[in-house]
């Protein structure tokens, strides 16, 4: 109990220091319970020397990296998207509206506009396409 | 070029937090120089921490003690930047300036004076604390350990230079594990020398020639 005690008020503690570019939450809050508990079993053996968990896994802790996983750091306020969005040309923000806030399949845009399929689909893919780059240049 | 790395159940349990201290600080140490086994422990905590939070458990609902205890952690302070405490990142031997890697750092004033064992062989041992006595040695050029063996196991990390033993040639950031099957005699070619660490639970035994004589005091040297 003690040593969910002592991970859940680290992680608690030391959650701004947590970056999401590095690694996957659960792999953080295993670090910190692994480390926790290497030192507690080194003080019930009541080792004196100054040698933690923070020497031998300082690295690690900062370094796990998951390339999947969603950047905290790096998160857009909605208001911010919202004007990325506006700052598209009509014709794809006409489009993605309609596909991803209306929930709308791109055969019923493609009907709705009388355009070609293939041509929503593009529209879409270009102007998602460019949604992205605005967020990450945004950083 | 690193060739020698701890081998891939010593890193799970150095990543698992299970290993014996001595051999978690040298694995921490070649880590700390290697990007292979770098990635090889995110991975292996990244399947850890996948075991650990696997949904198999049941939640039961949350007690009021669970809750209580939640409620106490959310009053603690956020800790702001954790201070690290600079410790001598080199070691010095007659002018020249070893880098240590970050792992070994704090050692670095635990490290006594340097002794002329034999020859071009030097020696500077460094107190572990609980963990045990460690030694940092260093081979001139040309500078060799007599042939031995071990009674128990040595773990060596390559901190500077290149060596070779008679099995196999070491470069920099190289870790071994030798024990009593192996028996080498280490000594280095390269220009400047090689600075290893080196880590014996028990001392060396001398299979040849006069140095035979120092087994009965190897504990005095080598340990």
């Amino acid at each position: 109990m003690e040593m969910v005690q002592d991970t859940m008020s680290n992680v608690w503690q030391k959650s701004h220091l947590f970056n999401a570019e590095k690694g996957s939450p659960s792999t953080w809050i295993f670090t910190i319970a692994r480390n926790i508990r290497f030192d507690m079993l080194r003080k019930q053996r009541n080792r004196k020397e100054d040698l933690c968990s923070d020497d031998l896994w300082p690295i690690l802790c900062e370094q796990t990296a998951d390339v999947n996983e969603v950047s905290l750091d790096h998160q857009v306020s909605m208001d911010e998207i919202e004007t990325m969005f506006q700052s598209l040309p009509e014709k794809q923000k006409l489009v993605i509206e309609a596909i991803y806030i209306d929930g709308k399949s791109q055969q019923e845009v493609a009907d709705e506009l009388s355009i070609p399929l293939g041509t929503v689909k593009s529209r879409a893919r270009l102007g998602l396409q460019r949604l992205k780059e605005m967020v990450k240049d945004d950083d | 070029m690193i060739s020698f790395h701890p081998n891939f159940a010593d890193l799970q349990r150095f990543s698992a937090g299970n290993c014996e201290t001595a051999m978690a600080l040298m694995i921490s140490a070649h880590v700390d120089m290697c990007p292979q086994c770098q990635q090889d422990c995110i991975e292996i905590q990244a399947e850890l921490a996948k075991e650990l939070f696997s949904p198999q458990t049941v939640i039961e609902p949350l007690d009021s003690q669970y809750l209580d205890m939640v409620s106490k952690i959310t009053e603690l302070p956020i800790v702001d930047n954790l201070e690290s405490i600079a410790n001598n990142a080199t070691i010095e031997l007659d002018g020249k300036f070893f880098e240590l890697p970050r792992a070994l750092r704090k050692y670095a004033k635990n490290t006594g004076n340097w002794s002329r064992l034999v020859g071009k062989l030097w020696q500077a041992p460094v107190d572990l604390g609980d963990i045990g006595k460690a030694n940092f040695i260093y081979m001139e050029k040309g500078g060799r350990v007599p042939e031995h063996t071990h009674k128990g196991t040595e773990m060596t990390l390559v901190i500077d230079g290149q060596y070779g033993d008679g099995i196999a040639e070491y470069d920099c950031g190289d870790f071994t594990l030798m024990n009593n099957r192996h028996k080498h005699l280490p000594h280095s070619e390269a220009d400047d020398g090689c600075l290893v660490f080196t880590i014996v639970d028990q001392p060396l035994h001398f299979t040849a020639g006069i140095a035979r004589l120092l087994n009965p005091f190897s504990h005095l040297f080598f340990k």
